[in-house]
């Protein structure tokens, strides 16, 4: 078709032609699905090694955590304040929501449910979205302000994601947050360079090559894009950050949609610990965001899934494309990534369906939280879930 | 155009010409003007950008991206040229990302302006100017870009252009947009997307209408190959979507009247008769 396209000196060529219905007695038939008699080919699934996990077994911080299948909705009409994420709100958002979640009545008790002082917890943020829409400054800075609160020090703080870069572009950097440090499994220099004096990436030495996500499907990289890769090949290396340097993860995505599915607490650690990820987006998207978190490295250091809707979007995610962001004002907690996906689902895909950008909800959104119940990480059933709903004013 | 039979079309250029220099903010266009970034990216550079996003663009045919970040009168401005493979690619990625415009055709046919974003096409381009206040003045200023930004095309303006011709089923017309593959139709007409699974290498062009007996859904599908068709009829069977097939080729249509109390006849009939949806060379 391109060809056509591209065609030399022919003035004008059809390239698709509708037949209207005067002439469909000529030209064109309705067809019944009888006469057809070729089968659909049964799916073929992309193998990987989501066995590998059962060698491990499950402890006591293992995901869905302390609360399966709880999710607390906090809404509050002036999180966003001059066309901004406010933090006065979400920090008040994040206290009365842990609150609701823990059912303690101090906020210093309810972070110490998950964290202890003198563990090192990170924080995984989403900055994909750059400085437009990304995991929002006040939902982090509350977020760190409460563990502060809880008895942790911002020294024992790391925000991170595999891409320092766009940490830094998303305004995470030690300026904007002094004392803590701001970690990128694709590492850069001060000047930019994502390769030492050796010409060797960075990024090998930040990722650990006893844990990794396998799958049958391999993509080439050019020069410029394996350093957001990493590695080519069948394997996709955890990211040390999560493996070695944190005892505690805390969950911090955005609410954005994926086409008809979402993009939040799954793909986000799905994606953002792991190396050499374009490869699996064509036939792995789900599986991945779902497999990944089942690897003891994330499985069992996840222990709470703050999900950001101060503002997020409803189309053209995981990107930030401005008409479709939406102000969410709302921020969902658990300790389950499944269920937390689940009512963020209804919130995004409804919004779509809202805006009109598509008729309905649609089965294979729920994908990634069907297989990740599966795995028994959370729950995907919304009539399982308890939903607790606050709205502050 | 011959009148008649066909009552959608898409006329392509074969005059291409692939420019060395795209369409670019200079600092000379603009008074008050900073350039802080100017960076292409070619191919499976876009990874790096934009992550897993990248992947819609490459289904629909990406040759490259300028990124611009520029500061105009004390605003920050983010200007994307994306250069596509052809106009249908350009035209195809814009469909898709534009939605409910405040105002469109302000500078070409096919533009469409929001509080947060000026979004247009024209030849092979889709371009995409985001400011950061949603302002009047910002919006203002992102017309003006857009502007300069067309001057600068020069000559690739009126290469392959194409756009919807006037006179669209007296304003029933919601959308029109081109798909490339399951991706795009994940993204803007997700119930069809298990009828498409597994197809390689598909164009489609859907047009949604909307009237008081509601919304109808006609499509226009191009396969590769025959067995495609075959697979795509057995798959709908039962769903509400009518197939329409000539009897030789690899092009099916599509009517979904699941939404729509009217009578589809006439309305094909109307299309037909109006010629409504001609899309035009604009020479």
């Amino acid at each position: 078709m391109d060809s056509e396209i591209r065609g030399t000196n022919q003035s004008r060529r059809k390239f698709f032609r509708l037949i209207a219905a005067g002439s469909l007695g000529a030209a064109v038939h309705p067809v019944l699905a009888s006469e057809v008699l070729k089968q659909d080919p049964p799916p073929v699934k992309t193998a990987t090694n989501v066995d590998d996990v059962k060698r491990y077994p499950r402890i006591e911080s293992s995901l869905p955590g302390k609360y399966p299948g709880r999710v607390v909705e906090v809404s509050h009409e002036k999180s966003i304040v001059d066309n901004q994420p406010a933090e006065l709100a979400a920090a008040e958002m994040l206290q009365k929501g842990m609150l609701t979640l823990t059912g303690e009545d101090d906020i210093g008790r309810a972070w110490r449910q998950f964290v202890s002082p003198g563990e090192i917890i990170g924080l995984k943020v989403n900055p994909i979205g750059g400085r437009l829409l990304s995991t929002s400054h006040a939902v982090v800075k509350s977020v760190i302000s409460q563990l502060e609160e809880a008895g942790i020090s911002r020294d024992k703080i790391v925000i991170f994601d595999r891409r320092l870069k766009q940490l830094y572009e998303a305004g995470f950097t030690e300026e904007n947050y002094p004392g803590i440090r701001i970690a990128g499994t694709e590492h850069v220099d001060e000047k930019g360079s994502y390769y030492n004096e050796n010409g060797e990436l960075f990024s090998l030495d930040k990722i650990d090559k006893n844990w990794y996500y396998w799958a049958d499907c391999e993509m080439d990289y050019d020069d410029y894009t394996l350093p957001f890769m990493v590695n080519k090949g069948k394997y996709s290396y955890f990211s040390k950050i999560v493996t070695q340097e944190v005892d505690k993860i805390i969950n911090i995505p955005i609410m954005k949609n994926a086409g008809s599915s979402i993009t939040l607490c799954l793909k986000n650690l799905g994606y953002g610990v792991i190396t050499n990820t374009s490869r699996l987006h064509a036939t792995l998207w789900a599986e991945t965001s779902a497999e990944v978190c089942a690897f003891p490295p994330v499985r069992d250091k996840v222990v709470l899934n703050v999900a950001d809707g101060l503002r997020g979007c409803y189309d053209g995610g995981p990107g930030a494309n401005p008409q479709f962001f939406t102000d969410y004002k709302t921020i969902l907690l658990g300790t389950d990534p499944v269920a937390v996906d689940r009512i963020g689902f209804e919130r995004i895909i409804g919004k779509r369906i809202e805006m009109g950008r598509q008729a309905d909800f649609t089965p294979a959104g729920l994908k990634q939280m069907k297989l990740a119940a599966e795995l028994d990480l959370g729950i995907a059933d919304k009539n399982q879930i308890q939903h607790l709903y606050l709205q502050l004013t | 155009m011959r009148k008649g039979i066909i009552f959608l079309f898409i006329l392509i250029s074969g005059r291409l010409v692939y420019p060395v220099e795209p369409p670019r903010i200079h600092y000379e266009d603009l008074k008050d003007l900073s350039i802080s970034r100017e960076q292409i990216f070619t191919a499976s550079e876009l990874w790096g950008l934009i992550n897993g996003g990248a992947d819609l663009y490459f289904e629909y045919g990406f040759d490259y991206l300028l990124l611009q970040e520029i500061t105009l009168e004390e605003q920050f401005f983010r200007i994307e040229v994306y250069g596509m493979n052809d106009p249908v690619s350009a035209f195809g990625i814009y469909s898709l990302s534009v939605h409910q415009c405040m105002e469109s055709g302000r500078i070409v046919r096919n533009d469409c302006l929001n509080p947060f974003q000026y979004q247009m096409n024209f030849g092979r381009y889709y371009v995409s100017i985001i400011n950061e206040t949603g302002s009047e003045v910002s919006r203002m200023l992102s017309s003006e870009i857009g502007r300069k930004l067309l001057e600068s095309a020069g000559d690739q303006v009126q290469q392959g252009m194409f756009h919807r011709s006037g006179n669209e089923l007296s304003g029933r017309l919601l959308n029109t947009r081109i798909y490339k593959g399951l991706l795009s139709i994940q993204n803007g007409i997700p119930a069809w997307e298990p009828f498409f699974d597994g197809f390689k290498d598909l164009t489609m062009m859907v047009i949604e209408m909307k009237d008081d007996e509601g919304i109808l859904i006609i499509a226009g599908v191009e396969f590769q190959n025959e067995t495609d068709i075959d697979l795509l009829i057995r798959r709908i069977e039962g769903s509400g979507i009518l197939p329409l097939r000539q009897e030789f080729g690899k092009e099916i249509m599509l009517i979904d009247s699941s939404g729509y109390e009217g009578d589809v006849e006439k309305i094909l009939k109307e299309l037909r008769g109006q010629e409504p949806m001609n899309y035009q060379e604009h020479l």
